[in-house]
């Protein structure tokens, strides 16, 4: 009996272009750096759209410190001045003709509560979508041209367009 | 015309109902809740205010002052944050 030598083909085993430890610190390290790196973009982002937004409530925060709020010790006048400074504006026009009748009177004087007059009227010429009872416009326009006190000559340079503004509402 | 199709032409809140239109120096058919005894006019124009008693629950004549033609005058029924308001408009006859 002869032994003979055999000779086998065999493809090359592949050696990995990087050990499989190396790989698992090079991906960790890679996605610990994208982490922070999104972590730090989204934090950047989040402040600068927070504070985009908390910039309009402050510069609304900024009027109403001329006002003092404080119970004046009348329920009534309390409420409308709060429906003046504070309430949104769906509720003011809500209850527009019972705050504007009683900024008449009782409340003639009352220098707070002009400040819904001139929220009213300024919603009326900026917000094509805000629906305006005809009776409720009529009364703004009335009160300013009436009794707009002197310091408010910016409420009267609105009235044209205010008539404007409600006739078109009435067309519709 | 009877006082009901009469006031279906009315305009108004629950509690306060009234024509629409008002001659100067005229007068306007005003008909309140059964709680309420009087109605003011207010000229948001000038503040003036002028009180008038009703019958509640029944139509009643309530003056106009003498204003131009075009002014609007609110009518209230009730006292304070409950109370209810209408508007009116003065007309001039021949207008």
């Amino acid at each position: 009996m002869r032994l003979d030598t055999a000779c086998f083909v065999a493809p090359k085993p592949k050696v990995p272009s990087m050990p499989t430890r190396r790989a698992f610190l090079l991906a960790g390290g890679m996605f610990l750096s994208g982490s922070m790196i999104g972590v730090s973009c989204g934090y950047s982002a989040g402040y600068a759209a927070g504070k985009s937004a908390a910039e309009p409530k402050e510069a609304s925060a900024a009027k109403a410190p001329e006002f003092d709020l404080s119970p004046s010790g009348d329920i009534e006048l309390d409420e409308l001045r709060r429906l003046a400074v504070k309430a949104p504006l769906d509720e003011l026009f809500e209850r527009g003709l019972l705050f504007l009748s009683s900024r008449v009177a009782p409340y003639k004087d009352d220098v707070i509560l002009w400040h819904g007059v001139d929220r009213m009227s300024k919603e009326i010429l900026d917000n094509p979508a805000r629906r305006v009872e005809p009776s409720v416009g009529a009364v703004i326009i009335a009160q300013i041209e009436g009794t707009a006190r002197p310091a408010e000559p910016s409420l009267r340079d609105r009235v044209p367009e205010l008539r404007k503004r409600l006739a078109e509402a009435r067309r519709k | 015309m009877s006082s009901t199709r009469q006031l279906a032409r009315f305009q108004g809140p629950g509690g306060i109902r009234c024509s629409p239109f008002a001659a100067p120096s005229g007068s306007v058919t005003v008909n309140v809740g059964p709680s309420d005894a009087s109605v003011e006019v207010i000229n948001p124009a000038t503040g003036e205010v002028t009180t008038h008693p009703v019958e509640p629950g029944k139509d009643t004549q309530v003056p106009i002052p003498n204003v131009p033609g075009g002014t609007i005058l609110i009518l209230r029924a009730g006292k304070g944050l409950n109370s209810r308001n209408v508007v009116i408009e003065v007309i001039a006859p021949g207008s």
